[in-house]
């Protein structure tokens, strides 16, 4: 029986550390998704969505760069690794509140270490529910015990534009503005908007680079 | 007043179909919302002349968890290429023990999506337009500041974002709004904006129990750009223009608090 079953079953939710790569991930899909009480929050589903749409973006800009694009563009870094695809931008951080710090290690603001304690707090009183259910979907995700289809991935027009389809970026109640470069908006009737966030995917380019 | 009064008798005109979602009292404070936060001195411009302002609203359908009661509705404003989510929130934290309830439509969301808009499936009422500018004008000021409790709450709020620090410390308030759960502070002496925003009515105790609320920091030095698209992508950053709103709302409009060396910790 492995440690995470084991805590599973009596009922207690851990969180892997920051420090490994499940952990720091899972902390970046907990951190986007509203939670009961948040301002954002929909549902318990509409919140496992959005983390697993988040973690379809990062798998996105690592492993599915469309034709025309290069990885750099998308994603501020040429590399497979995903703590490198969420921390990649520099001062241009592409994730708020997760970055490398002087020494170069993966790290986060003290705001998101402090969200999900409390969160964890909140999860481990009484009767397992909804926070601890969102919390243990992070982990799954991260860890492939979750699989989802990326619900944006067969996307080809919104509107008049033509798209590549997947998402490759979201943003936090900052709906009102362009999202900025070739980046197009995924509407409320393409489930675009996700636990306080907005989804955004590519416009297609016709020619490969 | 009296000119007020008669203004939001004569606001309200030519409802077509059922009875909007919301009533005009509330549409008109959410207009208000948007000529603060949101709209621009185009969108303004483009409206003289005319002598109405449509509204399309309807209630929105959402899966909810079981026993949450909440219900969402949403207010298209055509003429600016605007739409606004609402939530009136009603459901239970068994978790915390805690009933969330707002007592009216809240905002959640507000996006330019003139695409999209299809006034078939909305209600359509219309706004008097020249009574709706003279409220805009004679309200462009007016301000609610949180009462003292909620003060006494905001304040240990801001000093828990400070985290250790010497000295005084100047935060200015921005003004709360009757129909969004968002406040925001500017904390001069770091230069960053904080943001508070709850699925709960701002003034109620629970929030501040740090358990519901959401803060969110903005480094008004390193975090603006004029466009995103100086950072695609990214979701780090709040264009000159949105620090610019939240500038005026904190300084001009909002109320200026200092932090002495014994209350910063």
């Amino acid at each position: 029986m492995t440690l995470g079953l084991l805590c599973l079953v009596l009922g207690v939710v851990t969180m892997p550390p920051a420090n490994r790569t499940d952990g720091y991930v899972a902390r970046l899909l907990i951190n986007e998704a509203a939670f009961p009480g948040e301002r954002g929050f929909i549902s318990e589903a509409d919140s496992k969505v959005a983390m697993e749409q988040v973690f379809w973006v990062l798998e996105s800009r690592r492993r599915f760069v469309p034709a025309g694009y290069r990885q750099r563009e998308i994603a501020m870094v040429e590399s497979g690794d995903i703590v490198a695809i969420i921390t990649a931008g520099g001062s241009r951080g592409q994730v708020d509140g997760f970055f490398r710090d002087a020494n170069g290690h993966a790290t986060t603001a003290p705001r998101v270490e402090e969200r999900l304690q409390r969160l964890l707090a909140i999860a481990n009183r009484g009767t397992p529910g909804r926070f601890a259910r969102l919390l243990e979907h992070a982990v799954g995700l991260v860890r492939g015990a979750v699989r989802e289809d990326d619900r944006y991935e067969p996307l080809r027009r919104i509107g008049e534009i033509a798209v590549t389809g997947r998402g490759y970026s979201w943003m936090t109640d900052r709906d009102y503005y362009h999202p900025g470069g070739s980046y197009v908006r995924i509407p409320d009737d393409n489930q675009g908007s996700l636990a306080g966030n907005r989804f955004f995917t590519l416009k297609k380019k016709e020619k490969t680079r | 007043m009296s000119k007020l009064l008669l203004c939001a008798m004569v606001l309200w005109v030519g409802v077509v179909g059922a009875a909007p979602v919301v009533d005009e009292a509330f549409t008109r404070e959410v207009v208000r919302h948007l000529y603060r936060w949101y709209l621009d001195e185009a969108d303004v411009e483009a409206q003289v002349g005319k002598a109405d302002l449509p509204v399309w609203s309807r209630a929105m359908e959402r899966k909810l968890d079981a026993g949450d009661r909440s219900r969402f509705a949403e207010l298209v404003f055509p003429s600016f290429g605007v739409k606004v989510t609402l939530k009136k929130t009603d459901y239970r934290i068994e978790e915390l023990g805690l009933d969330v309830k707002s007592r009216g439509y809240r905002i959640i969301g507000v996006v330019r999506e003139p695409a999209s808009l299809d006034a078939a499936s909305y209600e359509v009422t219309r706004l008097n337009l020249p009574a709706l500018r003279e409220y805009l004008f004679e309200t462009r000021n007016q301000r609610e500041y949180p009462d003292a409790a909620l003060a006494g709450r905001l304040r240990q709020a801001v000093r828990t974002q400070l985290g250790e620090q010497k000295g005084e410390h100047i935060c200015h308030v921005g003004p709360l709004s009757p129909v969004s759960n968002e406040l925001w502070v500017f904390w001069e002496n770091a230069r960053t904006l904080v943001r508070f925003s709850s699925d709960l009515d701002l003034s109620n105790p629970a929030v501040w129990r740090q358990e519901n609320l959401t803060v969110r920091t903005f480094d008004i030095d390193r975090q603006v750009v004029l466009s995103f698209s100086e950072a695609p992508g990214s979701n780090a950053f709040l264009t000159r223009h949105q620090i610019g709103r939240v500038l005026y709302n904190c300084i001009v409009l909002g109320q200026r608090q200092t932090l002495k060396p014994s209350e910063s910790k």
